[in-house]
């Protein structure tokens, strides 16, 4: 099946700084693809040049087919919340929403409805006559979501749409983006791993404007995954000899008397089992866990594949 | 329109060109009003006194300096239609392109910088934005034009009630067209500039340097072609064409060739304009 983003030797130079060197990549139709990268690591050039924004140095990038170059062509079929792009403060929301599908080829009457509707979507309908300065950094974060899912885009480009949102609203978000995707090929990037490892079933490491790797979320995560244990009493030497010892370890870092990292040879529903094991072997030495973090293998991973250190699990 | 004049920059023109247009026409009818208030020499009324003086010989010999044209150019503003609303035109043709950069200098500067584009970049062309923002920017100049034009011309007839009322709307009308033909070049040039630059601020400054500055280039080049290889200046008037500035009195010209003329070099001026901004436009990152 042709893929549908494709990404062919891309290069973006700003001045003497590479922020895209070579850039290859296929994401697969109906895919939640993640975009992972450090700070700098060319992600939102590569949002930017597929939708157009920018001009590439070299290469090209096609979206169901066509080059990007031509992106009338792809007309309603593309869609993107890009990261900090403004709406015009003055003019109220509705407006501009209504023009939007009206540039996607609605006429009038339909543009409007669609644009109520996308408000309800994202829970904002009260704030249709609203000019957008007026609305706070949350609510507009859900309206340019809202200006995304105008229409019936084929493929959308989500730019970091969590980042900078209090929980509850990047709940919302990642709810709404499993919700209204489900046949759409949905390229997402984020700073938050777990948030990746949740939502994305195909993933892409980037980094100095290179791929470092990139494959479906199980390959990537297959091969480890970490678990910090807080403990009620000490571990005692047997005790960790016990731990290290079961099949499912394959190593363990104490922190502190009562606390150690456990790096397990598991994936997917095995996870469970061997979080029983581990449970019942400290259970026999009378030692009993006052709380667990889980940590995402794909955090490890990342850090490892960018060249950074990890320095602990998130709290599940 | 509404999305090209954002953010208060719409009023603010209108407020612009509303306030330099009548403080032009004030200029002229004010000492006009305090004759009205004296008794006029020989028994003249305030109209005969304003249509004597300003169809007097000093006038038409500042309007030739002016307009640097003929007797027959002075002849054609002053006698043959309302020599008031001649006056005004002429002064007010000097501020328009002025008063123009003030609505236009934003058509793109602003949302580049604030990446508002992005949104539209993703559901229509680079060209389609640009002319869009130029033809509302047209718009609203046109709007703004209509309104000032109206004023002033009501404001003569009913103030002064000089001239005949059919005259001097049909008058009022070829004024209107002459700043409709003088404001598009500029326009044009604005919607280049916008785009080259990302900061609004910075582009009104270029726009304003540009339309005045290059007219001090001008002046410049000219005098000293003139001290330094004895040139005779009348031979240098085709300097002033090399920019919008040295036709604008050519479209209040009386003989009809030449006021088309100078339609064709504005229309000109603006495609080259617009075809400048549209390239860069369409190759720059937004």
């Amino acid at each position: 099946m042709q893929p549908a983003v494709k990404v062919i030797n891309l290069t973006k130079k700003f001045a003497r700084q590479v922020a895209l060197d070579g850039v290859d990549l296929e994401i697969p139709q109906n895919s939640l693809y993640g975009l992972l990268g450090p700070n700098g690591a060319g992600k939102t050039t590569l949002f930017s040049i597929a939708a157009g924004f920018l001009k590439p140095t070299g290469g090209s990038i096609e979206v169901l087919g066509v080059d990007v170059s031509r992106i009338s062509e792809l007309r309603g079929q593309l869609a993107m919340l890009p990261q900090d792009a403004a709406f015009q403060g003055s003019i109220p929301v509705i407006e501009q929403l209504i023009m939007f599908s009206r540039l996607n080829g609605l006429d009038k009457v339909a543009a409007r409805r669609a644009a109520e509707q996308a408000l309800e979507i994202v829970g904002l309908p009260e704030v249709a006559r609203k000019a957008a300065r007026a609305l706070s950094h949350g609510m507009m974060k859900r309206v340019a979501l809202c200006q995304a899912f105008l229409g019936d885009a084929k493929v959308i480009f989500l730019d970091e749409p969590t980042a900078g949102l209090d929980p509850d609203n990047a709940r919302r978000i990642r709810e709404l983006v499993k919700e209204f995707t489900r046949d759409k090929t949905v390229v997402f990037s984020s700073h938050n791993l777990q948030e990746v490892q949740d939502i994305c079933d195909h993933v892409c490491v980037i980094d100095k404007g290179k791929v470092v790797e990139s494959g479906t979320m199980e390959s990537l995560t297959g091969s480890a995954f970490l678990v910090r244990i807080e403990l009620v009493s000490p571990l005692s030497p047997e005790a960790q000899g016990a731990l290290q010892a079961l099949p499912v370890v394959e190593g363990i870092e104490l922190t502190s008397d009562k606390e150690f990292n456990l790096r397990l040879n598991v994936s997917g529903s095995d996870k469970d089992e061997a979080m029983k094991a581990i449970y019942g072997t400290l259970a026999g030495f009378e030692i009993y866990p006052r709380s667990v973090f889980e940590g995402a293998s794909l955090e490890a991973r990342f850090l490892e594949m960018t060249g950074g250190t990890f320095d602990g699990a998130s709290s599940t | 329109m509404r999305f090209a004049l954002r953010s208060g920059g719409g009023l603010m023109f209108l407020l612009i060109f509303l306030t330099v247009g009548l403080s032009v026409a004030s200029l002229f009818i004010t000492p006009l009003e305090e004759l009205v208030k004296l008794d006029g020499p020989d028994g003249m009324s305030a109209s005969e006194i304003s249509m004597t003086i300003l169809e007097s010989d000093m006038v038409a010999d500042a309007v030739e300096w002016i307009t640097n044209s003929d007797s027959a150019q002075s002849e054609y503003l002053l006698e043959k239609n309302p020599a008031l609303l001649s006056a005004i035109l002429l002064i007010l043709l000097i501020a328009v392109p002025f008063t123009t950069c003030f609505g236009a200098f934003n058509q793109t500067s602003g949302d580049i910088a604030s990446r508002g584009l992005r949104y539209l970049l993703l559901r229509t062309e680079r060209t389609n934005i640009f002319l869009g923002r130029f033809v509302g920017v047209l718009l609203f100049t046109i709007v703004s034009a209509i309104g000032t034009m109206l004023v002033i011309v009501l404001y003569v007839q009913l103030k002064v009630g000089a001239y005949p009322g059919m005259d001097l709307w049909l008058w009022g009308l070829q004024g209107l067209a002459a700043v409709f033909f003088l404001t598009l070049p500029y326009i044009a040039l604005c919607a280049w500039v916008s785009c080259l630059l990302d900061t609004a601020f910075g582009s009104l400054t270029i726009c304003l340097l540009i339309s005045g500055f290059s007219l001090v280039i001008l002046y410049i080049f000219k005098l000293t072609l003139i001290t330094s290889m004895k040139v005779d200046p009348e031979s240098l008037n085709w300097l002033f064409k090399t920019v919008p500035w040295g036709w604008k009195y050519d479209l209040l010209h009386g003989d009809l060739m030449v006021r088309m003329t100078a339609m064709l070099a504005m229309l000109g001026f603006t495609a080259v304009f617009l075809w400048l901004g549209l390239r860069h436009f369409q190759k720059r990152d937004l």
